[in-house]
């Protein structure tokens, strides 16, 4: 049962911001709900006495910034994979990825703010996100802006002292890249036990700036992977996969090579 | 605190209070927006799926979203679609045939799904409708793949989508102004004799393209026996409750506003196997709202038995309503009365207990073990078997000398499987709502397979006499065995008894996974032998059965493995030695197919393997030795329903057909083409076609008893009253139509009521694919005997002293052989105000001491990812002989219901366990049920025997098509790969590492 004793709805930064800052009332954010209801509903979520909507902040909205698109933290996966500019991007790696994040109707509810934010370990629309070099825009208290690659935004969330900010969006390069998609699942619709996403860009290097490693990210394509760690990550460093009862980690590891492989092979095909 | 928003609801606007934390769903039904269901908490079922928007002037902005996943808060201002929404007006007609009264007021969606029955226990119907009424306003003209992907968010677990899907489709097609092509259930008069009919083409390759009416064919093939002429039995009726059903109308348990009424809830323990050495109830209890707090402390001590049964309860007797021991995590600990479900969790949150924790036991195995923590250590539980080994049930039966038998073979095979467990999910969570009524009787409104056995098995737990409980059994958000099972009564009686207030008890998601029932996991050990012509001469199985902390269904689940293995295929010699033993898991109990599909996945791969070990084809092999007409079922005898049983003989048999009529559906001979099997582009895929032959039963022989009441009314229509239990497999309409053809009237002129313990007779309940045939038998006698009763009225003062016996009935007519012919109408109303005045009625019992069993065939098609283990099922086929089907269209709709749920125990359904025994799914997703976007194609056949013994020839369907899928799955991994896989479920992982350990 959600139990809450309170629920605000903001129209500015800095009222979303005078809310979240009250640490004796415990609130949280609330995007769309599609992650935070259900915990309050499940009672995974205990420590929470109210929600700060942030439906009121104008977050919703996608916008070609020069090379860029700016996506807003309170638009929908929907509304993301059906822009014109993002459904295209990569050959539509975006709607590709995005059909495993649940159905429609759960699509429609949940917000890119909310897919960055949790980062779910089998989120295969955060893994083309990372492979196609995605940046989270937050803004602080004071009202400052930064912009983070969206793994490094991800690693810094762990940390214990991250100092409080909103996610107000993405931000994604609009090259003109090439992706291919690879997954194992239980069942076609599942979501994945471990997939890879594949990013090439037209003229056949990667859409990361890093040089090659040797792990899947080089000069030709940007990989990341889904089901390996406790969120989806860049290929090329160590993957440390905890086993669940979906894949144990010793299957987890045996495939990464395989989606791998598919995924380049998959994008290329789509050069 | 509560604060005001507004909020328009199909059009109208609406001013509420809510609470910071209502959920959206919570205040839609405070609405009596009725159709948005609770499911689940985390919105993967879509049972709550509405048309959501906050620019409402633009129509195209709405979007489907889960109701239960939004704070109310969030939707003020919001306009909301819920299917309520969708209905056309139309005026009333009391005259008007049941398709007239039909059309005028249901939209296009809402009759397609009814005439293509895509409605089974209705529960996720209002939200499946929703989303395709969604997608037809977008795209007129969908595709397949796009209905399936519309409808995906909303899980069903009756239908395998396949009748949804195919009543979008036509629906698109209606509002286009084109005309559906007829329905492909072709059930005609079979040829006594003849040809074989003659299978669709396939295409060279092999598959059937994807086009819109490739995966929505459902064909039923007369085969053998030509039915009996007539006018509504083996006819396509549409359901009679579907109407109800479309129109999202309040039916279910939830369905009712009751003054005062308090919400129950359940803690259960956090550990597998503890002392409870203290409850402090005090914090709960002084919270505002909260009325009752109820331990073991407070409720009195009686030893039962939870399984829904005949009287008496099979043993062993294990469980009390609240103990001071618990046996799993998940077991019941305490309750809660309390003003506000929030309220009640609070409470729940505040109860202290302190636990001595004990040493649990998390497999048979380590159970049996010489010193294993003892799970039943109490003094008073009774009958079971072995309390300090911890085996709750012994089962061993022997016909003839197995040994001698198999040490005289010519070929001697053994091979041992190993099945899981998996639970039933049915979309409405286990729901009750108890009561005082105005003369002190407690009545029990509830989602039940089983309101008889719940009222007589309450009783003694509450204290009061039968006569003061009455239960009564609404609409049922599918079943599968889960509510056959005294559940949750008991408590919340308890707390009503102590609040005298009405309460609500309804379980989460989460404890349908933890706290309800399951399918029993077993290991089964075959040991066969055969002769040099390739017969079997004797079969030994070994089971070991994991019945979790209770035994519940633990005896009969087991003898119905045993059976089933020692039945499919007749032998000489047979012996089964079976432990049904206690761990310190969540509780199995009742699931469709009842412990035959457990037996079939070893039965069915363990004859494959003997007969490639020995040299055989394997189809051959099963032909020759399975049972056939005319032969007996010499276990039978030995294994009845928890005590003996009586003799069978196998009176009707399409398996033959079954096999040939599906071997011809799945194209069996492209395991013969090596460019299907290895296809050259894709060097990482195998494909392989498998089959598994599946026998089941018809009801319990010589136990269990269907009553039925049937009264002629003054217009010449009847009220039919059966306990039987339509739990959405559509039985009423089914016992609606033996009504009717007995009586000559057509299907509206029957008015069926099921079922009360107050106002209809009595009925075992829906279990053990029973109701077509024992409920069925009983109704098919009354109407007989209500046929008399009229025919002898008419004949005494109608037709001038004519001969009863020489009148009949025919289209809502006593009919003369002279042609002279007298409305029932007529005849209903000189009975009642006339002459001879009485109520012409009766009331019959059935029992049957015959289980005729019917048949099938169950093929599969398949791709395996050699790389990753991935296995695609992409074409299931099943042939099944179930008698005559009394209507082709909720039959073929339980097979494709059936098949889907056995995918699932095949391929993704599992509940895991970490090492203290807690289960690591706790919501749909994790435990995955098949969605309507990622199904392979079905094909179904009818293929139709008459069964002497059945009402109008029929035999049961319901549970067959849960048997034969996961060793048919076997079956073809095997024909892909050439490697044989034991264990289900066919995980990416478990395929894997088999091809790895082959390899190596």
């Amino acid at each position: 049962m959600a139990i809450l004793a309170e629920y605000h709805k903001p129209t500015s930064l800095a009222q979303a911001f005078e809310l979240l800052s009250d640490s004796a009332s415990r609130r949280v954010p609330l995007a769309g709900g599609a992650y935070l209801v259900g915990a309050l509903e499940t009672r995974q979520r205990r420590d929470i006495e109210g929600v700060v909507d942030l439906a009121g902040l104008g977050l919703s909205f996608i916008e070609q910034d020069g090379a860029y698109l700016h996506v807003g933290a309170m638009t929908t996966i929907t509304d993301l994979i059906q822009h014109p500019l993002s459904a295209e991007l990569a050959g539509g790696i975006l709607p590709d990825t995005a059909r495993y994040e649940g159905p429609l109707n759960l699509r429609n509810a949940a917000t890119v703010g909310g897919l960055v934010a949790i980062a779910e370990p089998d989120s295969e629309t955060y893994a083309a996100l990372l492979a196609l070099n995605a940046s989270v825009m937050t803004v602080d208290p004071s009202g400052l802006e930064t912009s983070s690659p969206l793994q490094e935004f991800t690693d810094a969330r762990q940390a214990p002292s991250q100092a409080p900010s909103l996610i107000t969006g993405i931000r994604l390069p609009l090259g003109q890249a090439a992706a291919g998609h690879a997954r194992i699942a239980r069942t076609p619709m599942d979501r994945c036990i471990v997939a890879a996403v594949a990013v090439i860009r037209a003229d056949g290097k990667s859409s990361r700036p890093e040089p090659a490693d040797g792990g899947g990210n080089n000069a030709s394509a940007s990989v990341a992977l889904c089901g390996l760690g406790p969120h989806p990550r860049l290929a090329g460093g160590p993957h440390i996969p905890e086993g669940d009862f979906k894949g144990s980690a010793e299957y987890r590891l045996a495939m990464v090579d395989v989606v791998v492989r598919r995924a380049r092979a998959a994008a290329a095909t789509h050069l | 605190m509560q604060s005001p928003i507004t909020l328009t609801i199909n059009g109208s606007l609406h001013h509420i209070d809510i609470h910071p934390g209502e959920l959206l769903r919570t205040t839609l039904r405070r609405l009596r927006i009725y159709s948005v269901k609770h499911a689940d908490e985390t919105g993967e079922s879509g049972a709550d799926a509405i048309l959501f928007t906050r620019t409402p002037e633009d129509p195209t902005s709405y979007r489907l979203v889960n109701c239960g996943l939004i704070l109310a808060a969030q939707a003020d201002g919001a306009s909301i679609i819920s299917l309520e929404g969708l209905e056309e007006e139309g005026e009333e007609s009391a005259t008007r045939s049941r398709k007239e009264a039909l059309s005028p007021r249901l939209s296009a969606l809402q009759q397609q799904f009814i005439e293509c029955g895509a409605i089974q226990c209705g529960y996720c119907t209002p939200a499946q409708m929703l989303a395709a009424q969604h997608l037809l306003d977008k795209d007129p003209q969908p595709s397949e793949a796009a209905v399936r992907a519309a409808i995906a968010g909303v899980l069903c677990r009756c239908t395998g989508y396949l009748k949804p899907v195919q009543a979008v489709l036509r629906t698109a097609a209606q509002l286009q102004g084109k005309t559906p092509p007829p329905l492909e259930i072709d059930v005609g008069d079979a040829p006594a004799t003849g040809e074989w009919p003659t299978p669709d083409e396939l295409p060279p390759d092999g598959w059937r393209g994807d086009g819109p009416d490739t995966q929505t064919q459902t064909r039923s093939v007369p085969v053998t026996v030509a039915p009996p002429q007539t006018q509504v039995v083996n006819k396509a009726e549409p359901k009679v409750d579907a109407v109800k059903l479309a129109k999202g109308r309040p039916v279910f348990t939830d369905d009712v506003e009751m003054p005062g009424m308090l919400y129950g809830g359940l803690l259960t323990s956090p550990v597998a196997h503890a002392r409870i050495l203290s409850i402090d109830t005090s914090a709960a209890l002084a919270l505002p709202g909260v009325h009752a707090v109820q331990t073991y402390a407070d409720l009195p001590r009686v030893i039962y038995a939870s399984g829904g049964q005949s009287y008496p309860q099979p043993p062993p007797y294990d469980q009390v309503c609240l103990d001071s021991k618990v046996r799993y995590v998940g077991d019941r600990v305490a309750t809660v009365a309390a003003e506000t479900p929030e309220l009640v969790q609070e409470a729940l949150e505040r109860i202290k207990v302190e636990y001595e924790e004990l040493p649990a036991v998390f497999s048979p195995e380590d159970a049996m073990q010489p010193g294993a923590p003892v799970i039943h250590d109490e003094e008073d539980a009774q009958m079971i078997h072995d309390a300090k080994g911890n085996i709750a049930v012994k089962l061993r039966v022997d016909l003839n000398d197995v040994d001698d038998a198999i040490d005289s073979a010519a070929f001697v095979f053994e091979s041992e499987y190993r099945v899981h467990q998996v639970q039933q999910s049915s979309i409405e969570p286990h729901i009750v709502i108890t009561y005082w009524d105005e003369d002190d009787r407690l009545v029990i409104r509830t989602s039940t397979q089983v309101p008889f056995h719940v009222r007589r098995m309450v009783a003694p737990l509450l204290g009061l006499p039968v006569r003061r409980i009455r239960v009564v059994k609404p609409r049922i958000g599918g079943g599968f065995g889960g509510k056959q099972e005294m559940l949750l009564e008991d408590l919340c009686a308890h707390l009503t008894i102590e609040t005298g207030r009405p309460v609500k008890f309804e379980y989460t998601r989460k404890l349908e996974f933890t706290s309800s029932r399951t399918r029993h996991p077993q290991r089964l050990r075959f040991r066969s032998g055969v002769d040099a012509s390739g017969k079997l001469v004797a079969m030994d199985v070994r089971v070991v059965a994991d019945t979790g902390a209770y035994g519940t269904h633990g005896l009969t689940v087991q003898m119905v493995t045993g059976f089933r293995a020692l039945s499919t295929y007749w032998l000489p010699a047979a012996r089964f030695d079976c432990d049904v033993v206690y761990t310190n898991k969540p509780v199995p109990g009742a699931f469709r197919g009842y412990g035959a599909p457990q037996a079939l996945f070893g039965l069915e791969q363990h004859m494959e393997e003997m007969a490639l070990a020995f040299g055989m084809d394997p189809v051959e092999f099963k032909r020759i030795n399975w049972v056939k007409e005319g032969q007996s079922l010499p276990m039978a005898v030995a294994m009845g329903e928890g005590r003996e049983g009586f003799p069978q003989v196998v009176e009707s048999s399409g398996l033959a057909e079954c096999v040939e009529t599906g071997a011809a559906s799945i194209g069996w001979d492209r395991r013969n083409d090596p460019e299907w099997k290895a296809p050259p582009d894709r060097p990482h895929i195998r494909r392989g076609i498998g089959l598994a032959i599946c026998m089941h039963g018809t009801g319990i022989a010589g136990l269990d008893m269907g009553a039925a009441s049937i009264k002629l009314n003054d217009d010449g229509s009847f009220n039919l009253l059966v306990g039987a239990t339509d739990l959405g497999t559509g039985s009423d309409t089914v016992l609606a139509q033996i009504a009717a053809e007995a009586l000559g009237v057509p299907l509206e002129q029957i008015l069926i009521y099921s079922s009360d313990t107050d106002f209809t007779p009595f009925d075992t309940g829906a279990y053990a694919s029973s109701t077509t045939y024992i409920s069925g038998g009983a109704v098919l006698k009354a109407a007989e005997d209500v046929s008399r009763q009229i025919r002898r009225h008419a004949a005494a003062h109608l037709f001038d002293g004519t001969d009863a016996d020489q009148l009949w009935l025919e289209g809502q007519k006593v009919v003369a052989p002279d042609g002279q012919a007298v409305p029932l109408e007529t005849v209903a109303l000189h009975s009642i105000h006339q002459e001879e005045q009485h109520q012409i009625m009766a009331t019959a019992s059935h029992m049957s001491y015959v289980s005729p069993p019917p048949f099938a065939a169950q093929y599969v098609s398949l791709e395996v990812d050699t790389e990753t283990g991935q296995v695609t099922v992409e074409r299931a086929a099943m042939a099944v002989d179930c008698g005559i089907a009394i209507n082709p269209v909720t039959a073929s709709g339980q097979v494709e219901g059936g098949m889907t749920q056995a995918l699932g125990y095949a391929l993704c359904e599992e509940m895991p366990y970490d090492h203290t025994g807690k289960l690591q799914i706790d919501r749909f997703g994790d435990y995955r049920i098949l969605a309507a976007d990622e199904m392979p194609q079905l094909d179904t056949v009818l293929v139709q025997t008459y069964e002497p013994t059945g009402p109008f020839g029929a035999k049961a369907i319901a549970e067959i098509p849960m048997d034969g899928m996961a060793p048919a799955i076997a079956s073809a991994i095997f024909d892909a790969t050439g490697v044989r896989i034991r264990q289900i479920p066919f995980t990416p992982e478990r395929v894997w590492r088999a091809l790895q350990r082959e390899e190596s």
